[in-house]
């Protein structure tokens, strides 16, 4: 039914995505603690950083990633001599230049249910025998969970969309980084590729309504569980 | 027994008050909004930090500015109910009494809370399905379990509808009388403090302006009193933990009074207490609970 090319693309697109997910979830949430609970010296650079690839050309984005992460760059060459380790033009560049483009919305969502958290019920929890460990586990956590969810949705739904970042980044190599919309602007770039790109559209509707379908699910799933 | 001596600096309002509460006590502070009513409470559960001043519950000191200690909240060992019940949204009603319960110090047993607020029909409910009475019952349990060594309540009645006030009053009663806890009741309704408190404090601009017995019987302000009268303490018996008055009405057994014998007491006989036995004289014996009250004006 799908080529293996288009197998592998969906593929691809699927684990770039997942993997992005998992990668900035923990940092997504320090960094959202961080920007909707403490007042430091340096927050609003912080916030800036943070928001920087919401604004930027995706291009812009992924050439910067070069720059830094490629082998002759700052942090890619350190990388390079110390541990042999190389993103540039690879899967985990693929996951990279996502994670990059998608955390601005994983913390975004984040911080605003940390900042619409009752801290009367955290005061209450605390009155109750909670350290912070403890009220984190048992009543912040739960309560932001919605926002949580929400964020990994955004994040995954970005990296399934991401384009520009990539394609500068890691560039277009087939089972790498070839991800879905890199394999359509392939096609589209391909003499009588008009059916191959069709079918990769319709691929990519697919997805994404499956994911939307998902999400939805533990949306409610989740909302009930909070019994609000 | 608590003994709280603190003062705070918030702009231009400044707080510094000194009261002790005894265990068994119910001490209603009540005093215009923005007094300090609520600040006084907070300083005392931790989630507030006085600039000075020495908090001490049972020996043990919770905040003592010269010593530089500044027990945490968590480790307070307190109970707050507060006007908005701040029960757990998403939690049981079971699951936010068992909440602090954790650490295993509590030796409060739960079924007897459960019964003593009447919430086991509610165990499974989620907070959201209460009416604020149960959500009210349920957040006194819920700090209760917690054996906590005293009770701060914050205006617990406020929210909650006139006709379900009635539900919630007795059970408070039932706390002093159940739980050896001092608990400081913040309140501006007078008919509140005329029905549960012991003593009455009133703070103004962050000032205690007046500290005095509740007043008792004939109070216009306590509807529900049913009986007055003057008795004299003729002694204790060891045996059964009881004190024996003697009245116009004869001999009354009440909880063990501090008063020496000879003190002249006032006894106070609430109208619900009271209920006419059907028979007279068919032998029988109607015991009413009985609240004496100390500062007779015999």
């Amino acid at each position: 039914m799908m080529t293996p090319a288009e197998t592998d693309a969906l593929w691809l697109s699927i684990r770039v995505a997942a993997w992005c997910v998992v990668a900035i979830l923990p940092p997504g949430m320090v960094v959202a603690w961080l920007l909707a609970r403490r007042d430091f010296y340096g927050k609003n650079l912080l916030n800036g950083a943070v928001h920087l690839p919401l604004v930027l050309p995706p291009v812009a984005i992924g050439y910067l990633l070069l720059v830094l992460l490629g082998r002759n760059g700052p942090i890619g060459g350190w990388l390079y001599d110390t541990f042999g380790i190389s993103v540039a033009f690879t899967f985990e560049g693929a996951v990279v230049a996502s994670a990059v483009m998608a955390f601005p919305l994983m913390v975004r969502a984040i911080r605003l249910s940390l900042e619409t958290v009752d801290d009367r019920l955290e005061a209450a929890a605390r009155i109750l025998g909670s350290g912070p460990l403890r009220l984190f586990v048992t009543i912040t956590l739960p309560l932001i969970a919605p926002g949580i969810l929400t964020g990994c949705i955004l994040a995954f739904a970005r990296s399934l969309g991401e384009f520009g970042a990539t394609i500068t980044f890691v560039s277009n190599i087939a089972g790498e980084t070839r991800t879905l919309p890199l394999a359509l602007y392939t096609m589209a770039q391909t003499p009588d590729g008009e059916t191959g790109a069709l079918r990769l559209v319709a691929i990519s509707v697919g997805l994404a309504m499956l994911a939307l379908l998902g999400s939805e699910i533990a949306a409610r799933r989740l909302q009930r569980r909070l019994g609000v | 027994m608590l003994q709280v001596q603190v003062h705070r600096h918030i702009g231009t309002f400044d707080l510094d008050v000194r009261l002790d509460v005894e265990a068994h006590e119910i001490l209603a502070v009540h005093g215009p909004s923005g007094s300090g009513k609520t600040t006084l409470i907070n300083l005392i559960a931790g989630l507030q930090r006085p600039d000075g001043g020495r908090i001490v519950v049972d020996g043990r000191v919770l905040f003592d500015s010269a010593e530089r200690i500044n027990v945490r909240p968590e480790a307070r060992r307190v109970g707050y109910v507060f006007q908005d019940y701040r029960l757990f949204p998403h939690m049981s009603v079971a699951s936010n009494l068992g909440y602090g319960r954790h650490s295993g110090r509590s030796r409060v047993d739960f079924d007897e809370v459960v019964d003593l607020l009447d919430i086991r029909g509610l165990l499974r409910r989620r907070p959201r399905s209460l009416s604020g009475g149960e959500s009210q019952r349920v957040a006194i349990g819920r700090a209760l379990l917690s054996g906590p060594s005293l009770l701060l309540m914050d205006e617990p009645l406020a929210s909650i509808d006139p006709e379900r006030k009635a539900e919630i009053l007795p059970f408070i009663r039932r706390l002093r009388d159940t739980f050896a806890l001092p608990i400081v009741y913040v309140s501006h309704a007078a008919e509140e403090i005329a029905q549960i408190a012991d003593r009455s404090i009133r703070i103004e601009n962050g000032r205690l302006t007046a500290s005095e017995p509740v007043l008792p019987p004939g109070n216009p302000t306590m509807p529900d009193t049913g009986l007055r009268l003057i008795a004299e303490v003729l002694g204790h018996d060891t045996g059964t933990g009881l004190t024996v008055l003697g009245s116009s009405l004869g001999r009354l057994f009440v909880p063990r009074r501090s008063e020496p014998p000879g003190t002249k007491v006032q006894v106070v006989v609430g109208a619900t207490a009271i209920e006419p036995i059907a028979e007279t004289g068919s032998g029988g014996v109607a015991v009413l609970p009985v609240r004496a009250v100390a500062g007779a004006h015999a």
